[in-house]
């Protein structure tokens, strides 16, 4: 090749070329190319990827408005299909992901390499640091057996989502972005960004950089609990595009393997003309998908990225309406070069041009199905998932079902735990959820508490996890009363921390903060003489238990930091008969 | 090399060619003597400076040297406010208290009268002035509950510094609960924007140590800095409020919210610290919101009974007579001692719990 | 040593291609491309600004649910000038000991069918607060019967609007028809006081509408100089008798003479009533021979029981046998000149008196105890 055409260049009269403005050799006007079809597909990735960050940047308080802000989530067909694998139900809007099901019915993967931010994220630093020769490139886009690997790990999934535990939120694109968006990149870019405003103020300017935040105000900057772990997977698996290209799309993405498996049926596809086509394997140089379209295409693993048809030197290869196999239709002998198809000679000696289904045979689809199989007793037994042994800290937000049913729901996105305005939302730990609940939201009041008049996570959640309440059902006003308030845990004093109790020292901060009425903690007033002699007023503070409602504004604000006095566990819960507290509270349904 | 050259009748092209290896020689070790140099050369100069850098005595430049380990140590950041804080001098004659009454009047009309009656706001605000101005925002509370300022007395107030000719006005709170909910459900974040101030949430970056001299308790203490920056005047700007520990929380208290840190441990001393409060921040003036009163419940209230009309506001250069009037008058407690605070702020002549000796100046509205 | 190509870090090929020919069939589908992406973007700006409003709502100033909890037949506007209503409360006989346990059982026993209970708080004065107990007892008799029973000695009753009252320090006592209701201030304050009076034509005004007159006994009663307030309604177990059911007694001014009338179904029915009233009696206690008097076999004390027409009369807890003669005689003898409207009255309450042989009803439970053992249900109930 020579070398590359400048974009901007001076001709020799002196006036201004931009490349892209030129015609072409072939007669036809600039914007053919310039705007021919991987050009318009740029843009939509693009267009999508920025529609992402936009809607988990207004995933905030004063932004959200009336914002899909899940919209993503909603659109991905896994998540549709997998929670009503496991709950039999398809939740609020997660009939969006007919959006995506009905395009891959017609033209096959598109959504992997249109619309999909995770996918467009890995494109581009695959294309970025893409620094391999053509012969490289060529290499490193064959087909390999390793990328049947994310079919297994569909079917592991879908087996246990039917058996009532959902695990696809791990490997799920969109929630693996929307969770690493979430926990990583914008409390990271928010300390980038806070950290530039207190540069510029040093140095006598003021600007204003709330728009440029993430979660403005904030007060202490948003931390995660194991955020170390989920920016250890994206660098991992952004990095490994520099040894695969597409590692995670090819190799991992559930979601890539349902919509390969469903686009067997998809009516256009890429062609390949086998009279045109001179083996010359160059359409193999941009292949993102790895799908040999230059000899069988397989169908199951094309991301339709068009990026054949730009490298074809030949035009051998064209999207096509249900295109026909044309293996029995030629004539003569492929071997010895005297082969045609409709009278034309044929330049290809590899003649197949379709493979529909994945490669995998039916013995290991059972294989796999058995690990699922074997997998949902496995994770289910463990203790942290059930009624007996619970852990104290798995405090789920307000409006959470039952835990069978969170199990059934909870794609471990992190919507919730992005919209939550004080940072209380955490994603779990092995410790309060186990394998089984590992990134599903949990409250950890050393962090922050949940906001008295805020129902947001409930409103957020794409299946119903946290089912969406009204702030009247949250606090049990208006025709809710006799339900009673939403309860997510009980708060209890140890009262050898607590400065009035055991150090002879005033506080009670813990009754100021009480944001329900009548407040559910109370005082015993007692005026005493201090071992110095001094008489001091302590206002010992105790619970009433019947009006907690678990939200941890007296954890949160507690003096004792690192063990508070006041300190709220699960047990009171509303969500669950057999987690309540009080026999009053009982609701006996 | 030798050998070549003693030889006897050696030829021409011989000697040529021998003269060219020599030559070839000769540059080969001389770019291997400027290698070494060159090599020698960043071999004693990293040394140097490496040495410089970790062995050179602490006041010399450039240098690192860090024998006691005190040096590593991050330096803190410590601010402090103008001497005298943001007061202005006294005008002869002009009235400390500023009183305005009325049942059911425009509020912005009354703050204009208690304003008015302390000279107006021209005695305070000049031309170009960056004023800043402090609400209660400490809670989620809807602002008919009283818990917070309300947003109609903030919006006239913003409009009286705006007529004024203050160049910018901005509007700043640290609040317990979530700063973005607070400032929006009491409506002080709509108030203030709409009438054209800038509002400052928290954010981490925000706090820098502030020394206040003759503080007991909050000595130093992380500060709201970011508003503070270029500002020239400051307002207070409070609601009556009952208080469970501290019996009433008024304009003095109100500056708990430009602290942050450790605030949880205010309770062991609210009086002392209310009173380090009065010290560390002295306003142009403050403001009394007597228009709704929070008799009971505080400071976050939560019912509407709990709120009572007080048809009042009160604007005043002095925050303890300001308090203690709104003790006597609006909470209606002339009958029980003072908090503690007061004598406390009165001892360090912060102010004057005794209003009635002021110059006072009260007109009805409306 | 890596070539240089590998020592670059970005593609130094941009977006590179080999095609030899470009289609503007590609341009066109990419044009419909954008035309869907700009349709999808305006539909999410749209929804950017159409929030539901729910979502950003206050909680403070949401109804506090009052709608769930009905008023029951509690007056509209209660409360008098100054206080303000807390949240209304119903119970019913079998949760009535959430609310005044240890006196449930006293209730039940009248006949209570259920209270309704509002505290009334002083909206300046946390302190001044006045809590309203309302009970329904099913009958006018009921509800005099549990306001007697209550009644400290000594105080008059007066007549109210459709049944009695009495102001005792700091409580109010009202019956209106079948409802008595307490009304019990948190002091004596003057503020209180007051709001106890205003309390009072509250009620009558805003109860159900109920007779005026009070049950006949009252009215004989009244005959012989006893105060209303002073007569005890006993719906079923009288004096610990199984069979003594809607039985009207008042202690005489001798604070020891008990009487006491109860109506029967016909003249038949009152005679045998009035010999197992002896019989109860006699019960723990010896029968004068040939005379309708029973003298207690501990305490001396004399009592009998006569019919007169369908009518009942009785005297117990006498000292003295000839004052009882007396007495008995007097209240025979207005019940014989009882105005034929009051007796048709009477008459009609009457109830059937219990079989013999029949199984004491359970709930009462005294009744057991006190020889009723032989007495029976009757399942008029």
């Amino acid at each position: 090749m020579s070398a590359e055409p400048r974009p901007v260049s001076i001709g020799r009269d002196g006036k201004v070329r931009l490349r892209m403005l030129e015609p072409n050799r072939d007669g036809t006007p600039w914007y053919a190319r310039t705007l021919r079809i991987t050009s318009v597909r740029v843009i939509t990735q693009a267009s999508f990827f920025a529609l992402f960050v936009f809607l988990l940047w207004v995933t905030w308080f004063s932004r959200m408005g009336g914002y899909p802000v899940s919209l993503f989530l909603e659109l991905d067909p896994l998540v549709g299909l997998a929670t009503a694998l496991s709950t039999h139900t398809v939740y609020r809007w997660l009939w969006r992901g007919l959006f995506v099901l009905i395009p891959t019915l017609l033209l096959g993967r598109v959504f992997c390499n249109w619309m999909c931010p995770y996918g467009a994220m890995h494109q581009f630093f695959g294309w970025l640091f893409n620094i391999r020769s053509n012969r490289d490139n060529l290499d490193k886009n064959r087909y390999r057996p390793i990328y049947q690997l994310k079919y297994y790990i569909l079917a592991v999934m879908l087996v246990m989502a039917a058996f009532g535990s959902l695990q696809i939120g791990l490997l799920d694109p969109i929630s693996l972005l929307v969770r690493t968006f979430t926990t990583t990149i914008m409390p990271a870019s928010d300390l980038a960004v806070s950290s530039a405003g207190q540069a510029l103020a040093e140095r006598g300017m003021n600007p204003d950089l709330t728009p440029l935040l993430s979660a403005p105000g904030a007060p202490d900057g948003r931390l995660f609990d194991g955020a170390w772990f989920v920016g250890l997977m994206l660098i991992g698996l952004v990095g490994m595009n520099l040894v695969i290209p597409r590692f995670f799309c090819r190799v991992l993405c559930p979601l890539g393997a349902l919509l390969g498996a469903l686009s067997r049926f998809s009516l256009w596809r890429i062609d390949r003309d086998v009279t045109k086509c001179t083996d010359c394997d160059l359409c193999l140089k941009g292949c993102e998908g790895a799908s040999d379209p230059q000899a069988a295409l397989r169908k199951s693993e094309c991301f339709v990225c068009f990026n054949c048809i730009d490298d074809c030197p030949e035009d051998a290869l064209a999207f096509k309406l249900s295109p026909l196999p044309v293996a029995d239709r030629i004539v003569g002998s492929v071997k010895a070069g005297t082969a045609t198809l409709f009278g034309r000679k044929l330049k290809s000696r590899v003649v197949a041009t379709e493979i529909a289904a994945p490669d995998v045979p039916r013995r290991r689809w059972l294989f796999a199905a058995v690990g699922g199989v074997l997998a949902y007793p496995f994770l289910r037994l463990s203790k942290a998932v059930n009624d007996r042994g619970f852990d104290e800290k798995a405090i789920r937000p307000p409006g959470t079902v039952a835990e069978p049913e969170f199990l059934e729901r909870c794609i471990k996105c992190d919507q919730c735990i992005n919209v939550c305005p004080t940072n209380v939302l955490q994603p779990s730990t092995l410790d309060q959820g186990g394998l089984e609940g590992l990134w599903t939201p949990v409250m950890d009041f050393s962090v922050g508490f949940c906001q008295l008049n805020c129902t947001l996570c409930s409103e957020v959640c794409p299946t119903g996890a946290i089912q969406k309440i009204s702030l009247a059902k949250k606090l049990g006003l208006e025709r809710h009363q006799e339900d009673g308030p939403v309860r997510v845990g009980t708060a209890f004093f140890n009262r050898g921390r607590c400065l009035p109790w055991s150090m002879e020292t005033p506080c009670v901060v813990c009754e100021e903060v009480c944001p329900v009425t009548p407040k559910a903690i109370g005082t015993y007033d007692e005026t005493i003489t201090r071992w110095d002699g001094e008489k001091v007023t302590l206002n010992r503070p105790y619970m009433r238990p019947e009006l907690c409602i678990g939200c941890g504004i007296c954890e949160h604000e507690c003096p004792v930091l690192d063990d508070a006095a006041v300190y709220v566990t699960a047990i009171g819960e509303t969500r669950d008969d057999e987690r309540t507290l009080l026999l009053k509270t009982k609701k006996n349904v | 090399m030798s050998e070549h050259r003693d030889e006897p009748g050696a030829e021409d092209d011989g000697r040529a060619q021998h003269a060219a290896e020599d030559d070839g020689r000769a540059q080969h070790a001389l770019a291997g003597r400027r290698r070494f140099l060159q090599q020698a050369a960043v071999v004693a100069g990293a040394s140097a400076a490496a040495g410089w850098a970790a062995l050179a005595p602490e006041h010399w430049p450039l240098s690192l040297q860090d024998a006691t380990g005190e040096r590593g140590k991050p330096a803190p950041r410590v601010m402090s406010l103008p001497d005298g804080g943001y007061g202005l001098a006294a005008v002869a004659g002009a009235p400390d208290l500023g009183i305005a009454r009325g049942q059911g009047a425009d509020v912005a009309r009354m703050l204009r009268a208690a304003v008015d009656a302390l000279g107006g706001m021209g005695r305070f605000v000049e031309r170009g002035d960056v004023v800043l101005i402090k609400p209660n925002v400490a809670f989620e509370r809807a602002a008919p509950l009283g818990a917070t300022t309300h947003p109609d007395v903030l919006t006239a107030l913003i409009h009286l510094c705006r007529e004024a000719g203050a160049g910018e006005v901005r509007v700043a709170d640290n609040p317990i609960e979530s700063p973005e909910a607070c400032f929006a459900r009491t409506g002080l974040r709509s108030a203030a924007v709409d009438a054209g101030a800038r509002v400052f949430l928290p954010q981490p970056a925000d706090f820098e140590l502030l020394h206040t001299p003759g503080a007991a308790l909050i000595e130093r203490w992380p500060f709201f800095a970011r508003p503070f920056v270029g500002v020239t005047k400051v307002i207070g700007v409070a609601p009556v409020k009952d208080h469970n520990l501290c019996a009433a929380s008024m304009t003095t208290k109100n500056w708990y919210g430009l602290l942050g840190g450790r605030r949880n441990q205010f309770h062991q001393d609210i009086h002392g610290i209310i009173a380090d409060l009065a010290l560390m921040l002295k306003p142009s003036f403050v403001v009394l919101d007597g228009t709704r009163v929070l008799f009971r419940s505080g400071p976050t209230g939560g019912s509407l009974s709990d709120v009572k009309p007080g048809h009042t506001i009160v604007a005043s250069t002095d925050s303890v007579a300001a308090d203690a009037f709104g003790w006597n008058e609006l909470l209606e407690r002339a009958d029980q001692p003072l908090p503690g605070y007061f004598g406390l702020c009165e001892q360090r002549k912060l102010g004057t719990t005794d209003y009635r000796a002021l110059n006072v100046k009260e007109v009805q509205v409306g | 040593m890596a070539s240089p190509a590998e020592q670059r870090v970005f593609n130094p090929h941009g977006r590179r291609h080999y095609r030899r020919h470009y289609s503007l069939g590609e341009v066109r589908a990419g044009g419909v491309v954008v035309l869907l992406l700009a349709g999808v973007l305006s539909w999410v700006v749209w929804m950017g600004a159409h929030p539901d409003p729910e979502l950003f709502g206050n909680a403070d100033l949401l109804d506090p649910g009052t709608p769930v909890v009905e008023r029951g037949v509690l007056p509209e506007g209660l409360s008098p000038a100054g206080f303000a209503e807390g949240p209304i409360a119903h119970f019913g006989a079998d949760n009535l000991y959430e609310k005044i346990n240890g006196r449930a059982g006293y209730f039940t026993s009248k006949g209570f069918e259920q209270l309704s209970f509002v505290s009334l708080r002083h909206e300046q004065d946390e302190a001044l607060a006045i809590d309203i107990e309302l009970y329904d007892m099913g009958s006018a008799d009921n509800a005099l019967g549990a306001y007697a029973g209550e009644k400290g000695a000594g105080i008059e009753s007066e007549r109210a609007a459709a049944g009695l009252w009495h102001r005792d320090r700091n409580a109010l006592y009202l019956t209106h028809g079948q409802h008595y209701v307490r009304a019990i201030g948190s002091s004596e304050q003057p503020a209180v006081l007051e709001a106890l009076g205003q309390l009072r034509g509250a009620l009558e005004a805003g109860l159900p509408a109920a007779e005026a007159e009070l049950p006949w006994a009252h009215a004989l009663f009244a005959e012989r100089g006893i105060d209303s307030g002073a007569i005890t309604y006993h719906r079923e177990n009288a004096f610990s008798f199984g069979f003594a059911r809607g039985v009207y007694s008042a202690l005489l001014a001798d604070g020891e003479t008990e009487v006491f009338v109860v109506a029967a179904p016909d003249e038949a029915a009152a005679g045998a009533l009035a010999e197992r009233f002896l019989g109860g009696f006699a019960s723990i206690g010896e029968r004068l021979s040939g005379e309708p008097w029973v003298k207690d076999r501990y305490l001396g004390s004399l009592a009998g029981a006569r019919a007169a027409g369908a009518l009942v009369c009785g005297v117990r807890g006498a000292p003295e046998l000839e004052a009882a003669r007396r007495e008995l005689e007097a209240l025979c003898q207005v019940l014989g000149a009882l105005p034929e409207a009051l007796r048709e009255k009477a008459l009609a309450g009457a109830a059937p008196a219990p079989e013999k042989g029949e199984v004491e009803s359970a709930e009462s439970e005294q009744g057991e105890a006190a020889g009723g053992y032989d007495e029976a249900e009757d399942g008029y109930e």
